[in-house]
């Protein structure tokens, strides 16, 4: 495998990892807000509590006196164990009722003030009275501590639960992105390492990736399909070519045996010249192709009027095929017939459909040269009665070079309806192969005043 | 006098092996290996007919064609080309040139094209009659007779029968006869124009004691009373 480290780097964990801490900041953050603002709600509650108990005892102070209010205490200590602790001193500095926490003399300032005592810390709130003495109020610290972490422990357990899930839902949505890209990344791989059949996976659901992948897979196949040619062109042009170059080469040599009558070695170089042209019409033909192909002929298209055209090559044609014990009829509809195309090369991809017919068709058969205007089309026909070819084998024989088997000793370079096949690429049409009912039906199928186009064009998606 | 050619050709074996079959054929020729230098040769001298390269150093084929029809030299220009797809002879016709012949090509082809040019280029007068021997065709009416006998002829042998007869006394390949009769690329698989020829020798020879259509060996054919 290739190395990409800037396609692989994003591993899944790392991108949920990624999300997970910037995710985790936001809840620090969020965290140590509810901290702030819980010691606040928190510490004003129990401030009201205090404040409730000191207006209630100052009252009670006020009405039945400090004595009744000393015990009241007392007996509240020995009854109550909250965090709240009363205690009252009167004008002399002395304690009289309550909690024993603190000695006068210990006493902060009115107001509330924080204090430890023994192993716990207090707030205590001094509150002198109008009726005399003093009312102290302790709250003990550790229980407004503990509901405080209690919270925080409720809203860090929230947020984590928050944070794993998040985790969670980063890890398997980066893991799909990730597979999704790795998926087109590995078609690609496969590609660049020879498999020419490799795609990019289309998960269905319609997504970007997915309309990445179907145009990656577009272009593939065009790709496969130009390379495939060219393979096909290459083994083919070894046979093609080197058949000839070995008969021209073979008869070359018998031609400088010696003691050979003039008229042999004459009839030899006639057979060495007939094979070297055939070596150079091949080429020919594959440049023909490779020009049509390439769209680079565009630009001799001009208006003709293919009923002639269709008429021209009857005539030509006629001859050969009375010879091969065959009938040619050429069915053109009245008046001309005016298209813009490639005249030179419409002529050669209708002569070499002419040609196929009355090679293959055999003694007997009835040639059909048609011109058929349909809507927004016109349709070159050349049908014969003859055996046909194969449905499965229809579409291969357009392809270059490639002759039914059979057929692979006879001459011709097979590039006939590869001709034909760029030809009507060129102006826009394609090249159908259909059943004659018997026999072979070749359509040449030329769209009118329809810009030509250049390859295979993918559909715009619409959004 | 005999006529003079002018070669543009900057590939040494080539341009030997044209000049020496234009030498053999009776012609003077002379030779640039530059397209300027073919350039000024063609408009500064009077020759017969050019026969030019397509892509020589200097100035391509092309544009020493077009340079030499703008100076206003009607010269016949045929121009060689190793580029053999359909489209470069359209091309090079469209650009001025009278010829488009690809290489490789045997001698024979190009000697017939050039005399072909060259008759073409001497400007006749128009004819409504042609005739070779005792073979007549009258272009009016469209009457073919030999020996005072009407032949029945169809369209596509009256066609070819008046190139042949345009061209009488000439070699004509079946090159030639393929791309101005029929606008039809040579193609050697086939016998196209072997039976159209045979065809048209039995209505115009068979049954004459003097054959007029003529086989020549490893070119074409040729349409003359002598043998």
């Amino acid at each position: 495998m290739i190395g990409r480290p800037s396609l692989r780097g994003a591993r899944p964990a790392t991108l949920a990892l990624v999300v997970a801490a910037a995710v985790a900041v936001v809840l620090a953050v969020g965290l140590m807000a509810v901290d702030v603002a819980g010691e606040r709600i928190i510490a004003s509650r129990q401030h009201l509590v205090a404040e409730t108990a000191r207006d209630y005892f100052v009252a009670f102070a006020h009405e039945e006196g400090l004595d009744a209010m000393a015990r009241a205490l007392d007996h509240r200590a020995r009854t109550e164990h909250g965090a709240f602790e009363y205690a009252v001193f009167d004008n002399d500095g002395r304690r009289i009722g309550g909690s024993t926490l603190l000695t006068a003399e210990a006493l902060p300032a009115p107001g509330y003030a924080t204090r430890t005592i023994g192993d716990a810390d207090y707030e205590v709130l001094v509150q002198p009275m109008s009726v005399g003495g003093t009312l102290v109020i302790y709250e003990n610290l550790a229980d407004r501590r503990g509901f405080h972490r209690a919270i925080l422990g409720a809203v860090g357990t929230t947020l984590l639960v928050s944070l794993a899930i998040v985790a969670a839902v980063a890890l398997w949505l980066g893991g799909l992105l990730v597979r999704r890209a790795h998926g087109i990344a590995d078609a690609a791989e496969k590609i660049a390492a020879g498999d020419l059949s490799a795609r990019a996976p289309v998960a269905g659901v319609d997504d970007v990736f997915d309309e990445l992948a179907v145009a990656i897979n577009a272009m593939l196949s065009r790709i496969e399909e130009l390379m495939t040619g060219m393979r096909t062109v290459t083994d083919s042009l070894a046979h093609d070519l080197r058949s000839p170059l070995t008969r021209l080469r073979g008869a070359l040599s018998r031609a400088q045996e010696e003691g050979l009558s003039p008229d042999a070695r004459l009839g030899l170089i006639a057979e060495a010249q007939g094979q070297n042209e055939q070596v150079l019409a091949t080429f020919a033909a594959l440049l023909d192709i490779a020009r049509a192909e390439s769209g680079l002929s565009r630009e001799l298209m001009a208006p003709l009027d293919l009923a002639e055209l269709v008429r021209d090559l009857g005539d030509l044609f006629e001859p050969v095929v009375e010879d091969a014990g065959q009938r040619l009829a050429v069915v053109v509809p009245e008046g001309p017939a005016a298209f813009t195309g490639h005249e030179l090369l419409l002529r050669q991809a209708v002569g070499n459909l002419l040609h196929n017919a009355a090679r293959y068709a055999g003694p007997g058969a009835t040639i059909t040269l048609g011109l058929e205007p349909a809507d927004g089309e016109f349709d070159l026909v050349v049908a014969d009665t003859g055996p046909g070819v194969p449905a499965e084998q229809r579409g291969r024989v357009v392809e270059r070079f490639v002759r039914l088997d059979e057929a692979r000793s006879s001459p011709g370079s097979g590039l006939g309806l590869a001709i034909a096949a760029a030809c009507a690429k060129l102006h826009g049409g394609r090249l159908v192969l259909e059943d004659n009912h018997p026999g072979l039906r070749a359509v040449l199928r030329l769209p009118v005043a329809v810009e030509p186009h250049q390859g295979t064009v993918l559909p715009l998606r619409s959004r | 006098m005999s006529r003079r050619i002018l070669l543009v050709e900057d590939d040494a074996d080539t341009a030997d092996y044209i000049l020496k079959g234009l030498r053999e054929a009776g012609f003077t020729a002379e030779h640039v290996a530059d397209g300027r230098d073919g350039l000024y040769m063609a408009s500064s001298s009077d020759f017969d007919a050019i026969v030019m390269d397509r892509m020589v150093p200097g100035m391509d084929g092309l544009s020493v064609t077009k340079a030499v029809r703008a100076a206003g030299v009607g010269t016949p220009i045929l121009i060689l080309s190793a580029l053999a797809h359909l489209d470069e002879r359209v091309t090079g016709l469209r650009a001025g040139a009278d010829d488009y012949l690809t290489k490789p090509f045997g001698f024979s082809e190009l000697a017939a094209r050039l005399e072909n040019l060259m008759r073409r280029g001497s400007g006749k007068s128009v004819e409504t009659e042609l005739g070779c021997g005792d073979l007549a065709l009258d272009l009016l009416s469209r009457r073919v007779t030999r020996a005072g006998r009407t032949l029945e002829l169809l369209p596509r042998e009256l066609k070819l029968l008046e190139y042949f007869l345009r061209h009488r006394d000439r070699v004509v390949t079946r090159t030639m006869l393929l791309e101005e009769v029929w606008d039809y690329r040579f193609d050697p698989h086939t016998s196209l124009i072997d039976t159209h020829i045979s065809r048209l020798r039995k209505k115009i020879d068979e049954g004459f004691d003097k054959p007029l259509l003529h086989t020549v060996r490893g070119s074409g054919y040729r349409l003359s009373e002598a043998p």
